[in-house]
């Protein structure tokens, strides 16, 4: 059985006459036209929105706080009368150059160069455990005093100072205007 | 005729199926937007504090309202790229000055078109506080100001936050360094 018709078995050879004319129509006619949508483009569009957004969204989240409490009221300290407490004052008065700005703690030491001595020198003016022959307590009073030209740059870095020399009773004072 | 017609002869075309790929890519840039929106609803751009050892925290969902103090180039057209103010946030003569105060989702421009005073915005600025104080007398201030503006613009606005009897102001700057890889 198996020699008497062994075409099915060997359609690809297409020797045969009468499938040869019908197959070359076939075969124009049997692909038929391939619709394919091309999606690179769209995908390439894709990853550039998302990488965009990827990269907007994290630019906001790399912001964090430090929380300051206000002093209620004009901003002239009044009711501090009853403390014997002497506050600590930082003086920040802008310079010519806007990266930089003096440093001075008033009446106390030598001004720091920049912000990361000013911590050093508000921790080792702090009385705790730690350092028993600190001078402040944390809740002494701390005014941060700016003129006006300061750059907030500098306000908030003099502010985390404070803050990092873990100061609680921090505060700013209205801008002094300088006369020169 | 025993041949299946299903099975074509050949080599098999290899086919990848990108639907569910474009699925979750289109998930994900939705995801996005949504988020870059909430979060910059209330936020202008700008460049805050970048501290040394900063002591600043993540910010954690509380019920806050955000007060920006931008820098006039939120207003005008920007002098500077991007890339220029990265480099060298303090740059520039411009800047300075406050262009505009933004309370929630009201904003009061200082500068250009349709533009008041400070002593207008400032009020403003008070009225929109006071009645986000009445609906909630806890709610928290959350003090964004670019790092370039001079004292005496942020305090007019930090006097007038305090007057409104505000006890927490959180002031905005950069997380430290270690801190912002973990977003």
């Amino acid at each position: 059985m198996a020699e008497p018709n062994p075409q099915p078995d060997q359609p690809e050879n297409g020797v045969d006459s009468t499938i040869h004319h019908q197959s070359r129509r076939q075969r124009s006619g049997r692909q038929p036209p391939q619709v394919q949508l091309n999606i690179t483009p769209m995908i390439d569009v894709i990853f550039q929105l998302l990488i965009y957004f990827v990269i907007t969204a994290s630019f906001v989240m790399d912001e964090g706080i430090l929380t300051a409490k206000l002093p209620q009221g004009t901003g002239k300290a009044e009711g501090v009368k009853k403390p014997p407490e002497r506050p600590i004052k930082i003086r920040l008065t802008s310079l010519s150059l806007p990266n930089e700005c003096r440093i001075e703690l008033v009446g106390i030491g030598r001004s720091p160069r920049h912000f990361s001595e000013l911590a050093e020198q508000l921790a080792a003016l702090q009385y705790n455990e730690q350092n028993p022959s600190g001078s402040f307590k944390p809740d002494n009073p701390m005014i941060i005093e700016p003129d006006g030209r300061v750059r907030w740059q500098h306000v908030v870095n003099a502010f985390n100072a404070a803050v990092k020399a873990r100061y609680t009773n921090v505060a700013f004072a209205q801008a002094q205007l300088e006369e020169e | 005729m025993s041949k299946s017609k299903v099975h074509k002869p050949g080599a098999a075309k290899p086919n990848m199926n990108m639907t569910p790929l474009i699925d979750v890519t289109f998930q994900i840039i939705i995801f996005f937007m949504l988020i870059n929106n909430i979060v910059s609803e209330q936020s202008v751009q700008m460049i805050v504090p970048n501290l040394d050892e900063p002591e600043t925290r993540k910010i954690e969902e509380m019920k806050k309202v955000v007060i920006n103090v931008a820098p006039v180039e939120h207003v005008l057209p920007q002098q500077y790229t991007i890339k220029q103010r990265k480099d060298s946030p303090l740059l520039g003569p411009d800047r300075e000055e406050a262009g505009a105060l933004k309370i929630g989702m009201n904003e009061y421009r200082l500068k250009g078109p349709a533009s008041v005073t400070m002593g207008e915005a400032l009020q403003g600025i008070q009225s929109d506080l006071e009645r986000y104080l009445a609906a909630d007398p806890e709610i928290e201030v959350e003090l964004r100001a670019d790092c370039a503006l001079y004292y005496e613009q942020v305090q007019l606005v930090m006097a007038a936050i305090s007057q409104t009897g505000v006890k927490t102001v959180h002031l905005v700057a950069f997380l430290p360094e270690d801190q912002r890889q973990a977003n």
